[in-house]
């Protein structure tokens, strides 16, 4: 913990992360240090400590799906740098509606939430609900930052109805965004 | 009444300037924009009760950018007042168990 504190204020790259999946227990010890290390630099530390976890995809995917508790300190948006970025998360297709729901007479503006996809419920509700919020606030930050109008308080920590996504993110791609920034 | 400035809204640091990262841009850029917005909302005074969190995985080969992406990325932290310094450090994660109390020997 002493060493987390000699780098508060700066960003730690942690090359080659994926060879702790070689180590004993595939590197759950460790991954379990650096949960407390985080959780303790934001409690005690003024939250001044990043890292950045680089290697191999496929280890350090299995590493932090097993560690869901770390695996949600890092937001969804993970990058791989020289690689295309996946597509949209938002799913250009609407989700099916209900199917008692009655059809509505004209079709609205915006779908209205429903159902996910049967490999999207694999996910579970609490991701899912998850998932929503995430893209929320991701909108919603996009909405106050981009607006060319000064917003008043109130404006700067609210989410509106347009924030909230119509379509949820295709389930191909979730794997690594089963986390997100509020759990 | 607090304006945020949306010129500098898209800006991720210089990331996208450098070659080959304007897809690390891309991915990164929503979540710069929330870190953009959670400043925006302490500057107002708002208090943020479970800021977002800045950490990233970063995937890739030798020679994919990610060492250049991180120091771009440091370099936004602390232009946005996330970090103090903003210096990029970059540990070899074979060093790290040797630093943590209660590492098992390894095989």
């Amino acid at each position: 913990m002493t060493e987390a504190v000699k780098v508060t204020g700066d960003l730690v790259m942690i090359t080659g992360a994926h060879a702790w999946h070689d180590l004993p227990g595939h590197g759950q010890h460790i991954l379990r240090c650096l949960y407390q290390i985080l959780t303790e630099a934001r409690k005690y530390h003024g939250d001044e400590l990043a890292i950045i976890l680089a290697g191999q995809a496929g280890p350090l995917r299995d590493m932090l799906h097993a560690t869901p508790a770390l695996a949600a300190r890092f937001p969804p948006s993970s990058t791989s740098p020289a690689t295309p970025p996946p597509s949209s998360p938002q799913s250009s297709a609407p989700w099916p509606p209900k199917p008692d729901s009655p059809s509505p007479p004209t079709p609205p503006t915006k779908p209205p939430p429903s159902w996910p996809t049967p490999s999207a419920a694999a996910t579970g509700n609490a991701r899912l609900a998850v998932q929503l919020l995430t893209q929320a606030t991701t909108t919603q930050a996009h909405r106050i930052t981009t607006s060319a109008q000064p917003c008043d308080p109130a404006a700067l920590a609210a989410i509106c109805a347009a924030d909230i996504p119509a379509s949820m993110p295709s389930p191909a791609l979730t794997r690594d965004q089963y986390t997100g920034q509020y759990l | 009444m607090t304006a945020l400035d949306p010129a500098s809204a898209a800006d991720t640091g210089g990331l996208a300037a450098l070659a080959g990262l304007e897809m690390a841009a891309g991915q990164l850029a929503p979540l710069i924009t929330v870190l953009r917005a959670e400043q925006g909302r302490r500057k107002a005074g708002i208090a943020i009760s479970r800021p977002a969190w800045k950490n990233l995985v970063f995937t890739g080969g030798p020679g994919t950018g990610k060492s250049r992406a991180a120091a771009a990325t440091a370099r936004l932290y602390r232009d946005l007042g996330l970090l103090r310094y903003g210096n990029l450090i970059e540990i070899p994660a074979i060093d790290l168990p040797d630093l943590l109390p209660g590492t098992p020997p390894r095989r």
